[in-house]
């Protein structure tokens, strides 16, 4: 007995160090699968207040440029209300261009703004200034007016945070804007600008410089809400789909007011579809 | 120096440094993928005579804060803690058997061994708090890469540091 207590002083260092770091290392794993312990998120109230506060005083350096940026974003949707107010009714062709548009009146909508955001690891997220007392929830989709962002994986009271799409965990499923040919979208983890669409068939009729948009299969984003354009095709002989280099058209690396989406059908949706896994 | 204003000491870099790291250095990303990480200052020049087992629990605790504020889970709490472990080995490696003999610190050594003792121990932190990171063997050749890069860039601003902050006379 003597021994053993000996054996454990002797070697305290080492036995305290192989406990912490292997507790480390399953934190980090957990990490990776999503499922984050509540406190080491960065959305407790501590490095979410900090946050908070830093991008408080940062946001006074940047007014104009933001501005300017939500003025534009102002006048597209005063001009894209004009186009819909003028439309034919029976036109559908040109009303399905609009649809994210017509659709924003059964989504709800949280204004909110980008505390922290990284792009440099492999499993980057951001964490937002609005929480559970605000109306988020999980699996909310995050959007600028002109692309997808992420998806929220996490909430506390005041503070979220999302899965950034530049994110290796990111699987958005996106249409080219022409046609009805979907693939998923995800990231390779090297650059800030590029995502990767795979699964495409090699029978789509798709090109560079043509539009993505969310494909609205998934419960988290509408149809039809932008995503990026294509920059290159990669047509290897020995698959049967393609793969396609996307540069989004959110810068990632600059980031502050965002939308928070959810479809009030996504419940339903996923009840039912609950409902049919608990048969099966 | 007496142990009180050590405890002081100690209790004031771990702050610091958490908040350097966390509010400035962060948000300083170069080439796309290089984040220095400065907290290893903490770890670094944790007293010599400072107490072992202090070290391993503050350094994880140190690490811990860190991905608290990354989202990292638990990379950088396990990173530290090893860093922490294996800092004798690292001493003895850069300044010989009699960094434990004499009382001289860190920031005093000559520059080489000085360089030779942070990049070192930069190189292993790095390696595991980016393979942790990835998650996953398939972004090895990334895995080096950010290592390397980041690590010549950590190494370049502790020594900076340490130039800077210690008191060349104690």
């Amino acid at each position: 007995m003597q021994q053993i207590i000996d054996f454990f002083i002797r070697n305290k260092n080492f036995l305290l160090f192989l406990l912490l770091f292997s507790f480390g290392i399953s934190l980090s794993q957990k990490a990776h699968s999503g499922l984050y312990t509540r406190n080491i998120a960065s959305s407790n109230r501590i490095s979410g207040g900090i946050f908070a506060q830093i991008t408080d005083i940062k946001s006074y350096f940047s007014l104009k440029q933001r501005n300017e940026t939500l003025a534009l974003e102002n006048a597209r949707l005063l001009a894209a209300k004009h186009k819909i107010k003028h439309s034919d009714p029976k036109d559908t062709l040109s009303r399905a261009g609009l649809m994210p548009l017509l659709d924003s009146s059964n989504l709800s909508v949280i204004q909110a703004h980008v505390i922290n955001n990284n792009y440099h690891k492999r499993k980057n997220t951001l964490t937002i200034d609005k929480g559970a007392l605000d109306g988020v929830e999980m699996d909310m989709g995050v959007v600028s007016s002109d692309g997808v962002l992420g998806v929220i994986t996490h909430v506390s009271d005041h503070y979220c945070v999302a899965q950034s799409v530049l994110n290796t965990n990111s699987r958005i499923i996106v249409k080219s804007k022409k046609s009805n040919h979907f693939g998923t979208l995800i990231w390779p983890g090297d650059k800030a600008d590029e995502l990767l669409l795979t699964e495409i068939p090699k029978i789509a009729p798709i090109a560079p410089g043509d539009s993505l948009v969310t494909d609205g299969k998934s419960t988290i984003f509408p149809r039809g809400w932008p995503v990026g354009q294509v920059i290159d095709i990669e047509d290897a002989a020995a698959q049967d789909y393609l793969d396609i280099r996307v540069r989004p058209h959110t810068d990632m690396t600059d980031l502050y007011h965002v939308y928070l989406l959810q479809r009030p059908e996504a419940q339903e949706i996923r009840e039912l579809e609950n409902t049919m896994t608990d048969e099966l | 120096m007496n142990s009180s204003t050590q405890w002081l000491t100690v209790i004031g870099r771990f702050t610091a440094v958490l908040l350097v790291q966390v509010l400035i250095v962060d948000r300083i990303v170069l080439f796309g993928f290089a984040n220095p990480m400065v907290y290893c200052y903490f770890i670094l020049l944790y007293p010599l005579s400072g107490n072992r087992l202090w070290l391993i629990l503050s350094s994880f605790s140190l690490g811990l804060c860190v991905d608290m504020f990354n989202d990292t889970g638990g990379a950088h709490a396990a990173a530290a803690v090893f860093l922490a472990w294996i800092r004798p080995v690292l001493l003895n490696f850069a300044f010989g058997v009699s960094y434990q003999y004499n009382t001289t610190k860190v920031p005093n050594a000559p520059i080489g061994q000085q360089i030779i003792f942070v990049s070192s121990a930069v190189l292993i932190h790095h390696l595991i708090l980016f393979s942790l990171e990835a998650g996953s063997w398939s972004y090895w050749p990334l895995v080096f890469k950010s290592t390397f890069i980041t690590a010549a860039l950590s190494t370049l601003i502790l020594l900076s540091a340490f130039q800077l902050f210690s008191r060349k006379t104690t």
